[in-house]
């Protein structure tokens, strides 16, 4: 009989957390599994936010070979604003793999799988999935989902009108996605299962005080990550003895200090501008732009042919884009001098495959505390938000069950090891 | 008075006023049940004579149930029908695709309403939508401003108490104005019964499937049932546990991921 394969991808949750966690003797089960196989710190993706992430670990490829480069992206002429979805996804993933190998797959709320591409078994579309009666491959899985009451995602608005009612639906919804995936490992057939709790993502960005410092719902976020522990501990009693489980963070998180708009900065530099007539939007930025930003830190620059109105020629590119990146460079913190951009790219530098084209031409990953946004028009450059923590490159954590994962550095090399 | 004279009365009371305010106005006709019963009730308000046109939006995808109804009641109701198509995106190949539903739609219907709107002009638009048809609309308001680039800011809204509308518009607004906003889908069909409204045949079972949402032919599926009569529609959707836009393909993806985006800081 085929070994199966567990993946519980559990968004955001930083090494150095967990780490923490085990010190004090919580989350008894998940410190158990750690200290028995591997736990190891990994690297991330550029820019680091969710979408691109998990689309990275999927396809197992960097993103000019999938093509997911953003949450949303432009398309250059007309200008336009897009989102994108799975159905931009250019590299196969790794149950799309594990299918065409006759494999039988249960997939369960990975980001970026919206809309539910066909797999051999069954796939749960996860974050960006407007409508549960979309949510499923096959469309008419969707039914039993309703019928137990399954929730793609707490919806993020409810953390601005009540803290307390946004924990309780985030520990009801992990919860209850747990009690359905234990239904599913028993009554399905199945030879590679992957799960993703993208709950911890919502915590850690509203609740990241809470948790360093202590606050009004410390103890809420705590019981959360019990609740979490103790419903790994019980997946545990539901497998097969010799499964390959994995365990897995997308990406780690440390506190925000600051929100940077990036755009409103290029504006103060000189390097994006509006035409004087008309709303300032990027969809208004003037032929003397330079350059304009995408979130996170993804710098495009005014390139003729190619953008709008573009007016850097092609010729120029190489000392236009070295220019923009000196500019970058010398973007400091008033207040403590601390450079805002910690790493620069050109994207070839990280970057390599057939749809380098539809990157941005630099890439910028912030020093720690600065969350790169892009708004325009609305003045400031720095502002506090609503939100308290934010994403980091480096803090992600692997830990594997009869898996050597000792080779693995960044999330584009898991593929590998679970298609192998 | 029993609940259908009721909302009957109340949205025929937002169509007067909405003309009044306004002048320059239309309806958005889909031709689907909705904005068919809105259609009703415009005439109703304006005695049979709509003082003001009702604009198409043509996909050039739609059933051609659709198109033969459209046509025949343009011409029994008088209507003064305005038929617009996105001729620059048809020109380019975008058609009617349900695996990107975000293209095809926002070139030929928003994109195609810009246009319509730009060209005649129009202040304020009836529009058939219901607050329990989705998620999204149900943070909707009967008078409902879109900024120039058709921003809906739906956390800067005014406020609509006790039904006291607010039915102003900035200069470089246009305002929606959906007057049946309060109604349920079953709220429809017993108004369609009790007024013996006209409804394509695509609503009625045969052979077990019948439509419950209309749009592009590609993009719609057809559900389960055997409700082939009003009656047994209306009975149908009193246990149904399936939603009624079940069947569409796009649904206002993109405004409803753009709110969750935003939320979390990401737009």
């Amino acid at each position: 009989m085929q070994i199966k394969t567990f993946v519980l991808g559990i968004d955001g949750v930083p090494y150095t957390f967990l780490q923490k966690q085990f010190a004090k003797g919580a989350m008894p089960n998940l410190k158990s599994i750690c200290e028995k196989n591997g736990f190891q710190q990994m690297n991330s993706v550029f820019p680091t936010i969710s979408a691109v992430a998990w689309a990275t670990y999927m396809a197992g490829v960097n993103p000019a070979r999938h093509n997911i480069m953003g949450f949303i992206d432009r398309i250059p002429n007309p200008f336009e604003i897009t989102i994108n979805t799975g159905s931009g996804r250019k590299a196969e993933s790794i149950w799309e793999a594990l299918s065409k190998k006759g494999q039988r797959v249960i997939v369960i709320n990975v980001p970026m799988t919206y809309p539910p591409l066909p797999v051999n078994g069954i796939l749960v579309s996860g974050f960006l999935c407007p409508d549960i009666a979309r949510v499923s491959y096959p469309a008419d899985f969707s039914r039993y989902l309703q019928d137990k009451g399954y929730c793609i995602d707490v919806d993020a608005q409810i953390a601005h009108e009540s803290r307390l009612t946004f924990i309780q639906q985030l520990q009801h919804v992990m919860k209850n996605r747990f009690d359905i995936a234990f239904d599913l490992i028993r009554e399905r057939e199945w030879d590679f299962f992957q799960m993703v709790i993208m709950e911890t993502d919502r915590l850690y960005h509203f609740f990241w005080d809470d948790l360093e410092d202590g606050h009004e719902y410390s103890g809420q976020v705590q019981t959360f990550f019990e609740q979490l522990d103790e419903k790994i501990g019980i997946l545990l009693d539901k497998l097969p003895r010799n499964s390959r489980v994995l365990f897995l963070s997308d990406h780690g998180f440390c506190r925000l200090n600051s929100e940077v708009q990036v755009n409103n900065w290029l504006e103060q530099t000189g390097l994006l501008k509006f035409s004087a007539d008309g709303k300032k939007n990027l969809q208004n930025y003037a032929p003397e732009t330079v350059c304009y930003s995408l979130l996170p830190g993804r710098i495009f620059l005014n390139l003729k042919g190619r953008e709008e109105r573009g007016t850097i020629k092609k010729e120029e590119y190489g000392s236009v884009r070295n220019y923009v990146k000196d500019v970058l460079a010398s973007f400091k913190n008033p207040q403590t001098g601390e450079n805002i951009f910690a790493r620069i790219f050109d994207r070839e530098e990280i970057y390599e495959g057939p749809y380098l084209e539809s990157a941005a031409d630099i890439i910028v990953h912030p020093s720690r505390g600065y969350d790169l946004k892009s708004r325009v028009g609305e003045g400031d450059i720095f502002n506090k938000c609503f939100m308290n923590g934010m994403h980091t490159y480096s803090d992600a954590f692997i830990s594997g069950i009869n898996l050597d994962v000792s080779t693995v550095k960044t999330i584009a090399d898991i593929k590998n090891i679970l298609t192998a | 008075m029993d609940r259908l004279s009721e909302l009957e009365n109340q949205s025929i009371f937002i169509i007067r006023e909405g003309y009044n305010r306004f002048h320059k106005v239309a309806q958005l006709w889909s031709i689907g049940k909705d904005s068919t019963t809105l259609l009703w009730l415009i005439r109703k308000a304006f005695y049979g004579q709509i003082p003001f046109p009702v604009l198409h939006l043509d996909t050039g995808r739609k059933f051609k149930e659709i198109y033969e109804f459209r046509d025949k009641y343009a011409k029994e109701w008088k209507l003064n029908l305005i038929i617009h198509k996105n001729q620059e995106a048809i020109g380019r190949g975008i058609t009617c695709n349900p695996n990107n539903a975000l293209e095809c739609c926002g070139e030929l219907k928003t994109n195609a309403l810009k246009q319509a709107i730009e060209k005649h002009k129009f202040r304020a638009l009836y529009l058939g939508i219901r607050r329990d048809e989705h998620g999204i609309r149900a943070k909707e308001r009967v008078f409902s401003p879109r900024n120039e680039n058709f921003h809906w800011d739906y956390k800067a809204q005014p406020l609509e108490m006790w039904d006291h509308y607010k039915a102003q518009a900035e200069n470089e607004e246009h305002l929606r104005i959906h007057p049946l906003l309060g109604w349920t889908e079953l709220d429809i069909w017993e108004y369609i019964r009790r007024e013996n409204i006209p409804v394509t045949s695509l609503y009625f079972a045969v052979n077990g499937k019948r439509y419950r949402s209309i749009g592009c032919e590609p993009a719609c599926v057809p559900v389960d049932s055997q409700a082939d009569t009003i009656d047994k529609i209306i009975d149908e959707l009193k246990t149904t546990t399936v939603a009624e836009r079940a069947g569409r393909a796009q649904d206002k993806e993109s405004s409803y991921m753009m709110q969750k985006l935003r939320s979390l800081g990401y737009m």
